[in-house]
């Protein structure tokens, strides 16, 4: 075992607890706001892969040929304005009906079946095997320390363009006026509303953030894993037990508990067995409810009365 | 500039308000008082459209029907409610809480408009400019106190409604919250104000109600029922 291996692995796991990460951060979003969160975000992801599979599959010609800068971000654009637009659907037939019961098994159960639904209609619309995506950086691993060190482009682009997304968010959230009273109706509703600010619109654009993000991960996801139908169920409830385990409620917590579960996955795999590889992570997940179920980032809300 | 008809509100059987008026005039400071469960902050959630009455009137400047209106629309159409509690922003900066607090109001005035504001705040509350970086959770009982009339006042109301700002603070703290309202008052701003301290309410307010089980049982000029026999009877020592 050599140490740039070492490397190779937790770099890896980096990639996808960034994956992950990105998923979760769309969890962390809409639960600050509305105390829901939408279980289909892994299908979301999936409709983000099978867009940037279709646009490039359309734009560049040859099937070999890399596709450009300018049609990668194309993808990411088409991917979120798709995510976005199906968020508004997905809030109002699915969350904002359970909002007024105040039933939290409708929503669960609500997101899960449009998340089938999605599925189902991907494998209609496209196809039901699993389609490569090319990236805009090709397959070629990168290699360093005259081969000792090889990286792969798409995961190097996978960590970059998560970290950009949610560092873009981030300061959206506390620079404008919307991701201020974002985070206001977060904390408190009806003090959000004293403020002028309209709260069902606001929990709506939390929805349409948080598909977005998820569906921009499939465009960053798909290159590595393919594209098929069936690759968001499996992520999206990873990508939850990440963000039990950082915390739901923080924004950093579902970013450190991907990467967790990520880096845990990589090198069980490497260590253990392929076999076991989602076994460390899920028994943190259980010690984690069991000591701690606000997780390891949740926080007691500061409040003076 | 406010003036409330014949208001009822119900929390499912429990009758919280039974015809309540009252009259807000420009320029003055109107309160309310009474005890605990009076009805006081029923009325203010009321009037912000936080809680939906179900008969009566809140009319805005004689012309605006608030009744029916969503909380952010009311605020918009200049009622600034400053809530029980503070329920400022913990997790925000006291800059970003005044920010906020500008909300329904900024698309109109403009970015240089609000500095302006946020300046006009600090001069008022001078703690407020040297914790203005501080995450609101972190400030004092006060100091939080201070801020959320600040907040509220970012919005240029027309209308200030101020649910018992003396909640939970030490006397001291309480006369400097009293003191500012009184300069408030000064400087022209509208304002209805209720609270338990019946005495610290009457000694900076124009006008008085006094509120009882949901009904208005007295009123009058704030110098006159400060020497009501029956406002001392019912609080006495209150504040």
């Amino acid at each position: 075992m050599q140490f740039t291996e070492l490397l190779q692995l937790l770099f890896s796991g980096v990639a996808l607890g960034m994956i992950y990460a990105l998923i979760a951060f769309g969890y962390n979003i809409t639960f600050s706001t509305s105390r829901t969160l939408n279980f289909s975000q892994g299908d979301f992801l999936m409709l983000g892969a099978f867009v940037s599979y279709s646009i490039i599959g359309a734009m560049v010609a040859g099937k070999r040929a890399l596709p450009g800068w300018h049609i990668f971000f194309l993808c990411l654009l088409g991917a979120a304005i798709l995510g976005a637009g199906l968020a508004i659907v997905l809030q109002q037939v699915a969350i904002k009906p359970a909002l007024k019961t105040g039933s939290d098994v409708s929503w669960i159960l609500a997101t899960i079946s449009l998340g089938i639904i999605a599925k189902n209609v991907a494998e209609r619309v496209w196809t039901t095997d699993d389609v490569p995506v090319r990236s805009p950086l090709g397959a070629n691993a990168w290699q360093f320390f005259d081969g000792k060190l090889s990286i792969d482009p798409r995961e190097f682009m996978i960590i970059v363009a998560a970290g950009l997304i949610m560092f873009a968010f981030e300061i959206f959230r506390r620079k404008s006026m919307l991701g201020k009273a974002v985070t206001a109706v977060a904390s408190d509703k009806d003090a959000a509303s004293l403020m002028g600010i309209n709260v069902p619109v606001v929990i709506t654009f939390s929805f349409m953030v948080s598909c977005a993000i998820a569906a921009m991960g499939g465009v960053l996801v798909a290159p590595l894993t393919f594209a098929s139908a069936s690759m968001g169920a499996l992520l999206g409830v990873k990508a939850y037990a990440a963000s039990v385990i950082g915390g739901l409620q923080s924004g950093l917590g579902v970013v450190v508990g991907g990467l967790i579960l990520g880096m845990s996955e990589q090198l069980t795999a490497r260590f253990i067995s392929t076999g076991y590889k989602d076994t460390p992570g899920f028994i943190l997940l259980i010690i984690i409810l069991l000591v701690k179920p606000d997780g390891l980032f949740g926080k007691a809300a500061v409040k003076k009365v | 500039m406010l003036e409330i008809k014949d208001l009822h509100v119900s929390y499912g059987l429990v009758r919280a308000l039974q015809g309540v008026s009252l009259n807000v005039p420009d320029g003055k400071l109107v309160c309310v008082i009474g005890s605990n469960g009076a009805g006081k902050t029923t009325l203010l959630r009321s009037i912000s459209g936080l809680l939906k009455p179900s008969q009566g009137s809140i009319q805005l400047a004689g012309k605006e029907e608030l009744v029916g209106r969503k909380p952010h629309m009311v605020t918009r159409s200049g009622v600034a409610h400053c809530p029980e509690g503070r329920r400022v922003f913990p997790e925000q900066t006291v800059t970003d809480n005044l920010i906020l607090g500008a909300f329904s109001t900024m698309k109109k005035t403009g970015q240089a408009e609000m500095r302006k504001d946020i300046q006009n705040v600090f001069t008022i509350f001078p703690r407020l400019q040297e914790r203005r970086e501080q995450q609101a959770g972190t400030l004092s009982g006060g100091e939080q106190q201070m801020l959320a009339i600040g907040r509220a006042l970012m919005s240029r109301p027309r209308v200030l409604l101020l649910d018992e700002p003396s909640m939970g603070l030490a006397p001291v703290i309480i006369d400097e919250v009293f003191k500012r309202l009184a300069e408030l008052k000064e400087r022209g701003i509208t304002m209805l104000l209720v609270e338990q301290l019946a005495f610290r309410a009457l000694g900076v307010a124009d006008y008085g109600y006094v509120i009882e089980n949901g009904k208005i049982m007295i009123e009058g000029e704030a110098s006159k029922l400060m020497n009501d026999p029956r406002v001392k009877e019912a609080y006495l020592g209150g504040g």
